[in-house]
């Protein structure tokens, strides 16, 4: 049993980016919008962390979770019911679907796992306006139903609260069979099955966990943006982004998308600032040099240069 | 009794067949050596035991069980473990981690906590003799401490079966008496059948009670070890000198 | 009735042929080397975008622009082999291709919207049209069916009668029994990517025929899709499993909106893409090679 210092020790890291988060959201509203967008990266980062740092599956189509939040909040609340349950809702919707999903997408590996999720992203949007549902290209617009209930704040600290609880399972997860499970399967998978892990299970488990809070912060963002069509929330952007994030923060590792979040979005108002429209160019060039260079992203470098700093990054 | 039974198993890689008809008793404790030229089957045999590759034709009975459609991971729960040929560890994973993995997922899945698999990955790596390298990423070691791990982590399911694939290739002589002891150690101290597939001729007509010999996908002969030697079509196929042979045989 | 399925037919295979030419870069370069290219969309782009400039500064048709298509898709593919993609083709993580071509590709894409902007251009390269009694053509689509096969003799030729296409097929087969008979496999390694790249510039500029105003800098993405059908419905490692592909999906696009307009309620020319998806999950699943592909 580790002691209160050492436990306290090990999450001041986390605990000190949190107590800044919230004051800096107190300061203006300015600094709430960034904040916000902060934690919604952070969320959906640390998210995809589960299936693609622990279990080593690129799921390109990350995205589509936040979508199928979006809507399945835009649905409830047009029936009446209220905001906040919606969201939950949303993500246990989302969680359901990725089930579905994954049992048919999880036997794929690697690339094709890549092409397919990656595939997912269009074809969702393609079935929403084709098959016209829930508006097809036009969507639900909420103005009617929500104008009055919105409270920038409280959809911030949603995100805060959705980012505490994904890091405390990350850590969870991190400390348990099925984290030992998903990090030999990532490694290599026969070896894995034949040491006795249920791929097929424990896949199928992270796939899960990494939809639900997507879903609720999809219903965050439509309850942000007051219109929910296909072209608004299913944007293959986030998966990119949560994909940078992670590879950015260092994969794998707890702590990792929530630095990677931060410094994130820092570049990208920098970048906004002195250099706007070659954002996305930049970036790309960064994921390149981050895949070839530090492919354990800032949280291995960081403990590779200060040792010190070991026992802070989880 | 007989642990494990290989009943006619085939198994057919496009144009190539590489098992034709075989059938094998393992005898529970005791260790049998799986010899033959390179090429003739006996990895994918293991394979096959694993769950890895599933046979055209054939049945694998376990303690009297089919378990010819049982996946995996469900046979290293019931008791039975391999090495690979080429190691193969969670590179990026500290031996200790690695050893943990099969515990957690071996014969107690479900029963154990992490706290104590960890204890128990401890002890297991102590026997080994990697208590050394147990933080260290498992990509960090060298060529014997990899077969090592490779056995540690199969001990770590606690199995009743081990099917160790040529651990003993790439080490130096004494390294080899070493794992020999070893293997004799954790064969008597935790009642454990062995499989073992060597093309070290001294080591395996040494330790095996007794042999199987594949060729070309065929079992060509079966037998104690000074049988084995003194086997005509053995000795045409594999040794070429049959005279050699039979100095091995030290019982 | 007899010429609606005539003109779906002929139109279905002379489409079906670019988008097979277009994607046969991809399949090659996974057979060759394994890597996904996800950049192939972004040289889809650039092969358009230089058809494009072809036409408005010399006033290249683009088919006349292939050969300018293919050296520059060449080049590039080559400088982008040495720089990025052979030391990651020894990275223990099987996704570092992946991400690095994806990351890229969007690199690629922002940099031709900071050069061209993201307006919409096009090439209108008309030349009247063709009719026959049963149905009419664009004469500029019998030109690119012609190109096509051209191209796709050229490349044949290149794979089947020279010692490059020799060691590229060697190495698609078994790199180590390749290098152990004195092939050059870096090189082939290089020669292989560049020959992909080049082909998607060429598909790049012959979809251009097809898009008389859709040029602009994210339209590799409307095509990420459909090539990603093709390459895996024809068979990943095998050139001419994209050709099959590309058939079958340029088949069915042209069947398929026809079929769904039976189907009250919904969006026939949005389903259609749909459907293509499915079929790609579904082919993953039960032939992961393809139909043209090396069966395990």
């Amino acid at each position: 049993m580790e002691d209160v210092g050492d436990a306290v020790k090990k999450y001041s890291g986390l605990i000190l980016i949190y107590l800044l988060l919230i004051l800096l959201s107190l300061i203006s509203t300015a600094y709430l919008e960034i904040v916000y967008y902060v934690l919604f990266l952070m969320v959906i980062s640390q998210s995809l962390n589960i299936i693609m740092g622990f279990g080593g599956l690129y799921n390109f189509g990350h995205a589509v979770f936040i979508g199928i939040g979006a809507y399945v909040f835009a649905l409830l609340v047009v029936q009446g019911l209220n905001p906040y349950i919606s969201m939950i809702a949303g993500g246990i919707v989302s969680s359901a679907v990725a089930f579905l999903i994954g049992i048919v997408v999880l036997r794929l590996r690697g690339p094709f796992f890549a092409i397919c999720t990656l595939s997912t992203v269009p074809a969702v949007k393609y079935l929403i306006i084709g098959g016209k549902i829930a508006g097809g290209a036009a969507g639900i617009t909420l103005f009617r139903y929500l104008g009055e209930a919105y409270n920038p704040y409280m959809l911030t600290y949603i995100l805060l609260i959705s980012s505490v609880a994904i890091t405390i399972l990350t850590l969870k997860v991190s400390a348990s069979p099925l984290g030992y499970s998903l990090k030999a399967l990532r490694e290599d998978h026969d070896v894995a099955e034949t040491s006795g892990v249920d791929t097929t299970r424990c896949k199928i488990i992270a796939f899960i966990i990494s939809a639900l809070f997507p879903g609720v912060a999809g219903g965050v963002l439509a309850f942000k943006i007051f219109w929910v069509m296909p072209e608004t929330v299913i944007d293959l952007t986030w998966s990119i982004e949560a994909i940078l994030i992670v590879l950015l923060g260092g994969s794998g590792t707890t702590i990792g998308p929530i630095i990677g979040a931060v410094v994130y979005e820092v570049l990208k108002d920098l970048l906004m600032r002195y250099f706007p429209g070659l954002q996305l160019l930049i970036f790309g060039l960064l994921v390149v040099a981050i895949i070839s260079v530090a492919p354990e992203g800032i949280v291995g470098l960081l403990k590779n240069r200060f040792k010190r700093l070991r026992s802070f990054l989880i | 009794m007989v642990l494990l039974k290989v009943e006619n198993i085939v198994k057919r890689f496009g144009g190539i067949t590489a098992l034709k008809d075989v059938s094998l008793d393992i005898y529970e404790n005791e260790i049998l050596g799986l010899i033959g030229p390179n090429g003739s089957g006996k990895t994918t045999l293991v394979n096959v035991v694993t769950g890895v590759y599933t046979p055209d034709s054939g049945r694998i009975i376990y303690r009297g069980r089919d378990i010819t459609r049982t996946p995996p991971h469900l046979r290293c729960r019931m008791g039975i473990a391999r090495t690979y040929q080429v190691t193969r560890p969670f590179n990026n994973l500290t031996v200790l981690e690695n050893v943990m993995v099969s515990i957690l997922n071996g014969r107690r899945c479900g029963k154990i906590s992490v706290e104590e698999a960890k204890e128990l990955a401890e002890n297991i790596i102590e026997t080994i003799g990697l208590s050394k390298f147990k933080e260290s990423p498992s990509k960090s070691l060298n060529a014997q401490g990899r077969k090592r791990l490779e056995i540690a982590r199969a001990l770590g399911a606690e199995p009743e079966l081990m099917l160790l694939d040529e651990c003993l290739a790439g080490l130096t002589p004494s390294e080899i008496s070493e794992m020999l002891n070893t293997i004799r150690r954790i064969k008597s101290e935790r009642k454990i059948t062995i499989l073992m597939i060597e093309h070290l001729m001294h080591a395996v007509m040494n330790i095996s009670d007794r042999i199987a010999v594949l060729h070309e996908g065929v079992k060509i002969a079966e037998g104690k070890p000074e049988d084995i030697a003194g086997n005509i079509k053995v000795a045409e196929v594999y040794f070429g000198d049959r005279e050699l042979a039979l100095k091995f045989v030290k019982r | 009735m007899f010429e609606l399925v005539f003109q779906v037919l002929v139109y279905g295979v002379i489409i079906g042929a670019v988008y097979g030419l277009a994607t046969m870069g991809l399949n090659l370069i996974w057979g060759v080397m394994r890597v996904v290219n996800f950049t192939h969309a972004e040289f889809l782009t650039l092969g358009a975008y230089t058809a494009y400039w072809a036409w408005v500064l010399i006033g290249l048709n683009p088919i006349a622009s292939i050969p300018l298509s293919a050296l520059l898709g060449f080049v590039i593919g080559i400088f982008i082999f040495y720089i990025i993609i052979y030391r990651l083709l020894f990275s223990p993580d099987i996704h570092s291709t992946l991400v690095a071509t994806f990351a890229l590709g969007v690199a690629l894409a922002e940099l031709m919207k900071v050069l061209w902007t993201a307006d919409y251009r096009g090439v209108p390269w008309a030349l009247g049209v063709i009719k026959f009694s049963w149905f009419s053509i664009p004469i500029t689509y019998v030109f690119t069916f012609i190109s096509c096969i051209l191209i796709i003799i050229i490349v044949y030729f290149i794979l089947y009668r020279t010692y490059f296409g020799k060691s590229i097929r060697a190495v698609i087969w078994d790199s180590g029994a390749a290098a152990i008979c004195g092939v050059n496999v870096k090189a082939t390694l290089a020669l292989g990517f560049a020959l992909g790249s080049a082909l998607a510039f060429i598909g790049g500029s012959l979809i251009v025929i097809y898009l008389p105003t859709g040029i602009n800098p994210y339209m590799g993405h409307l095509y990420l899709l459909r090539c990603f059908v093709i390459a895996v419905v024809g068979g990943l490692g095998n050139p001419w499993g994209a050709l099959a592909g590309g058939l079958v999906l340029g088949l069915l696009e042209q069947v398929s909106p026809i079929v769904l307009g039976y189907i009250p309620g919904v969006e026939p020319l949005s389903l259609t893409p749909f459907l293509s998806f499915l079929i790609l999950i579904i082919v993953l699943l039960i032939m992961p090679e393809g139909i043209l592909g090396r069966r395990r």
